[in-house]
């Protein structure tokens, strides 16, 4: 019974909060009244900001983002250029002179920890500025 | 107010000061959802900042089979739920309901009553206590002031259902003030 009582006083006050004219008069029940209480309550939450800087936060990490791939998308292809360039290199010296490839190569095996040493040496270079120099300069 | 039509083709075409604009329309009623369903303040702005870059990647699959405020809300809806999933660990959460209502008559404290600054505290208090269904169906009905279809579009839950959850939620809420004005 008492389900019911409040259903309908539910329906009742969301009617006439929709403008819909109600017959019934519930003015002077306290379970009205505090019904239309919570009702006017649950309308608005205090807590949410009205100014929060959300929008240009996310605008500003999608820029980060797009960044992010033009970079990749950047190094690829000088990356792509590069070996482009080298295959093309490769073959013309492999076409004119055969003997000063066989002499760069065993002057690469022959010394294939200083290049291994070089290598390694770019690699590290650029992950430390990649995780160490650019970072600071975001928050510099 | 632009044309959603317009400012969607603008976004698509990289303008991101359109999208700022979108966001701004739809802030609301993402932070009101992501609010009530996560409860924890310091995930919040992750998560609403989450639910927005899902909708910058995906603005393109929207086809306008809906309105775009259903279809920002079921990403915010399903992005918070996720959340609270991955860090309650509650595959089920339909079982929050079942433990709220045999336990919430217990719950209330009169010296946790008698700390509450004003009635309108109170009543943010109790509704953080609720399930998340309940809260979820009461931030999107009265917060959001969407319908009983739009809830059950973005919920998935039956419309029967967001019904019940509301009127259920309401009525304990009515109950608690009950208490609390005696």
């Amino acid at each position: 019974m008492e389900n019911m009582d409040d259903e309908e006083i539910q329906r009742l006050i969301e009617q006439q909060l929709k403008g819909i004219q109600v017959s019934v008069n519930l003015e002077n029940d306290k379970d009205t009244k505090l019904y239309r209480l919570l009702f006017t309550e649950l309308s608005h939450d205090p807590s949410i900001l009205k100014d929060s800087p959300l929008a240009q936060s996310v605008v500003h990490q999608i820029q980060m983002e797009q960044e992010k791939w033009e970079h990749f998308y950047y190094t690829l292809i000088i990356a792509a250029v590069a070996i482009f360039i080298g295959s093309l290199t490769y073959l013309a010296l492999a076409m004119n002179n055969s003997n000063l490839l066989n002499i760069i190569g065993q002057f690469l095996i022959s010394n294939k920890t200083v290049c291994l040493f070089i290598m390694v040496c770019f690699c590290l270079i650029q992950v430390l500025d990649k995780y160490l120099v650019k970072k600071n300069e975001q928050f510099s | 107010m632009q044309n959603e039509e317009e400012i969607i083709s603008r976004v698509l075409n990289g303008d991101l000061n359109s999208f700022k604009l979108l966001v701004k329309q739809y802030e609301r009623l993402v932070t009101c959802m992501v609010k009530r369903v996560i409860q924890h303040q310091e995930d919040e702005e992750d998560t609403c900042q989450e639910v927005f870059i899902k909708v910058y990647k995906n603005l393109s699959s929207f086809k306008f089979q809906s309105k775009l405020s259903t279809w920002i809300a079921q990403i915010a809806y399903s992005t918070a739920l996720n959340h609270v999933r991955k860090f309650s660990g509650k595959k089920n959460l339909t079982s929050d309901i079942a433990e709220f209502e045999n336990f919430h008559q217990i719950t209330d404290n009169p010296e946790s009553i008698l700390l509450k600054k004003n009635t309108s505290e109170f009543i943010q208090n109790e509704i953080k206590k609720l399930p998340l269904q309940y809260r979820t169906v009461l931030t999107l009905y009265h917060l959001n002031e969407l319908s009983y279809h739009e809830i059950e579009e973005i919920t998935g839950m039956p419309e029967g259902t967001v019904k019940s959850y509301l009127f259920r939620a309401r009525k304990l809420l009515k109950d608690k003030l009950k208490n609390y004005f005696k």
